[in-house]
């Protein structure tokens, strides 16, 4: 699982340069967390999250797709509100 | 397996979040955004409660919605074709809500959110769509547990 926690990760950070990529493993077979890029600022969460998934499904195999529960889309601000609670 | 009283205390929460949609969704029609935006999150925030107290009844989540939609498991809920939606849905409220904003006036919530940026891409009034964003995302959130409530917690 660390192994393919490093590939989504790898993979996010060439195609989101700069992002900070931020997973953990949930249970035993799925892996969820943060995409904190700057880029994302002024684009709807729909757009963000429609781009990530455009990404993990040209680069992981089907199966590993459903690996992924949620992978949060936020920019540097709106990060650092919301760890704030 | 949850006791009857987690079980209880799970309903009310996700009655609450029911009704608390019903509420934000009334004050935003009223043009009272900062209680509208306050009380849509809360109700995302129920939600994910009543899902969390069926697992573990003692947690502390610090009233981080990120955390508590792990801990809640509500992932797992989420149809494959829903993933995006509904990521999408936590994402605004994540970003857009926190439990301090009860304390703000509509000027210090318009401060706050033109210092994080949040006006960037919109027209027109950037606080009334992103408080509309809130409310729908936390109707998508709270639709969505409440539809598979019973899919979830089948014995």
């Amino acid at each position: 699982m660390e192994q393919f926690i490093q590939r989504i990760a790898q993979v996010l950070q060439q195609q989101f340069p700069g992002g900070e990529v931020d997973l953990e493993r949930r249970g035993s077979d799925r892996v969820s967390g943060f995409l904190i890029w700057s880029g994302f600022e002024g684009r709807e969460q729909i757009e963000r999250q429609h781009e990530v998934w455009k990404v993990l499904r040209t680069q992981l195999e089907q199966v590993d797709q459903l690996k992924v529960a949620a992978i949060l889309t936020l920019t540097p601000e709106e990060m650092a509100a919301a760890r704030k609670g | 397996m949850p006791t009857t009283e987690q079980k209880a205390r799970a309903e009310i929460y996700r009655n609450a979040a029911i009704e608390h949609v019903g509420v934000a969704i009334e004050l935003y029609d009223m043009s009272r955004f900062v209680l509208s935006n306050y009380v849509a999150g809360l109700a995302a925030e129920c939600m994910l409660r009543a899902y969390r107290h069926m697992i573990d009844p003692e947690f502390d989540s610090r009233h981080e919605l990120s955390k508590l939609y792990q801990l809640a498991g509500f992932a797992d809920t989420v149809p494959p074709s829903q993933v995006e939606n509904v990521t999408a849905a936590l994402g605004d409220v994540v970003a857009c809500w926190s439990n301090d904003h009860r304390f703000l006036s509509a000027a210090a919530l318009r401060k706050r959110w033109t210092k994080q940026r949040l006006y960037a891409g919109i027209k027109g009034d950037f606080v009334k769509e992103i408080v509309r964003r809130t409310v729908n995302a936390a109707s998508l959130l709270v639709s969505i547990g409440d539809a598979r409530w019973n899919s979830s917690f089948r014995e």
